[in-house]
């Protein structure tokens, strides 16, 4: 059973990269097999914190919707380049290039192409988690991503332009019947450390908060230099996102479950 | 997951298909209250202010433990 999973958040610069690479990695230190999209199209940055150059990056999406390599050429397998000891990570990249990135704009994705990806994913490479880094805002390609996912994770800041966002975010989320979880960061330390944070902005944005992730200057200082939990394991920010990783699990392994008691009926 | 696989035609937004024909209908339907959200905003600011203030009430009075202990 594959679970497809969207990061995204209302506003650009909030964290989803840096949260989709360090999610990716502790999936796989809890032994799971995961692979993660670059689908901010526009302005493509996943490759970078991984360390992939364009030389592994020979083949990139935009080859494939326009029928010019097969899927195993755009899928990396980042496993012994992050030298994982457990589990698997699988890198999908978008083209740098602005020619590809404007023609993918105007062309348009369909939406056959999500869930084929996701398809694909699960059948030929036997991953747990399919993890989309989106571009910010509510555009419709980005719309179609979270329509043909399951769960969808809300990256907001403790910023009132965010919380609009997340929570308008979350109430489309609800009409399509989609699950959304939020998760806060960048908080400013002494916020991070009141105990009924979540709660209290759960109960505000009616939408379920599984994650606190203070601001740290040391991951602004690591500029995206490599995964930073791979760097820093003992750092909190990297025992803070596993708790979100653990929770990640927990919650799909009981969708799952009422998803097949509702077959079962 | 029940996937189609079959030709590979991902890029024409002229190839309306099902789920973007529902996402566009389910998106014109929706209708935004405004003053709802300007209340959830209001709440959080609140909420935020109130923990602050809180926390900040905590910390002075961590001080001035500390300083009458003279830690
Ligand atoms: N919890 C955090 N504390 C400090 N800096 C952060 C944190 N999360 C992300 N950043 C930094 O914020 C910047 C934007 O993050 P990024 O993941 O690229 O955002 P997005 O993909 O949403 O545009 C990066 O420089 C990143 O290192
Ligand atoms: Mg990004």
């Amino acid at each position: 059973m594959t679970t497809t999973c969207v990061v995204h958040s209302y506003r650009g610069g909030t964290g989803k990269s840096t949260t989709t690479s360090n999610l990716s990695v502790l999936l796989a230190a809890l032994g799971k097999r995961v692979a993660t999209i670059d689908m901010d199209i526009t302005s493509p940055g996943l490759h970078v914190i991984y360390n992939v150059s364009s030389q592994m990056m020979s083949h990139t999406l935009n080859d494939y919707i326009y029928n010019r390599c097969s899927f195993q050429d755009i899928v990396l397998d980042l496993t012994n380049h992050l030298k994982l000891p457990r589990g698997a990570v699988y890198f999908l990249g978008s083209s740098m290039k602005p020619e590809e990135i404007v023609k993918v704009i105007r062309e348009g994705y369909s939406d056959k192409f999500f869930r084929h990806v996701a398809e694909k994913l699960s059948q030929e490479y036997k991953v747990d988690y399919v993890i989309f880094d989106t571009h910010p805002g509510l555009n419709e390609d980005t719309l179609l991503a979270i329509m043909s996912s399951d769960v969808s994770l809300l990256l907001m800041r403790m910023d009132k332009q965010d919380v609009t966002g997340t929570y308008i975010t979350s109430q489309i989320m609800r009409k399509f019947g989609r699950l959304s979880y939020v998760i806060l960061n960048m908080v400013p330390p002494n916020l991070a450390e009141s105990p009924d944070l979540p709660s209290e902005v759960s109960k505000i944005i009616e939408a379920s908060v599984v994650g606190v992730l203070p601001f740290y200057e040391e991951i602004l200082s690591h500029r995206s230099r490599g995964v930073f939990c791979l760097h820093h394991p003992q750092h909190p920010y990297s025992s803070q996102l596993l708790k979100v990783a653990k929770r990640l699990i927990e919650l799909t392994a009981t969708e799952t479950q009422t998803i097949d008691l509702s077959r079962a009926k | 997951m029940m996937l189609m696989s079959g030709g590979r035609d991902f890029k024409s937004r002229e190839d309306e298909s099902a789920l973007r024909l529902r996402l566009r209908s389910m998106m014109s339907e929706m209708q935004t209250d405004t003053s709802k959200v300007e209340d959830v905003i209001s709440r959080f600011e609140d909420k935020l202010d109130d923990i602050t203030s809180r926390l900040d009430s905590l910390e002075s009075r961590v001080s001035r433990l500390e300083k009458r202990l003279d830690i």
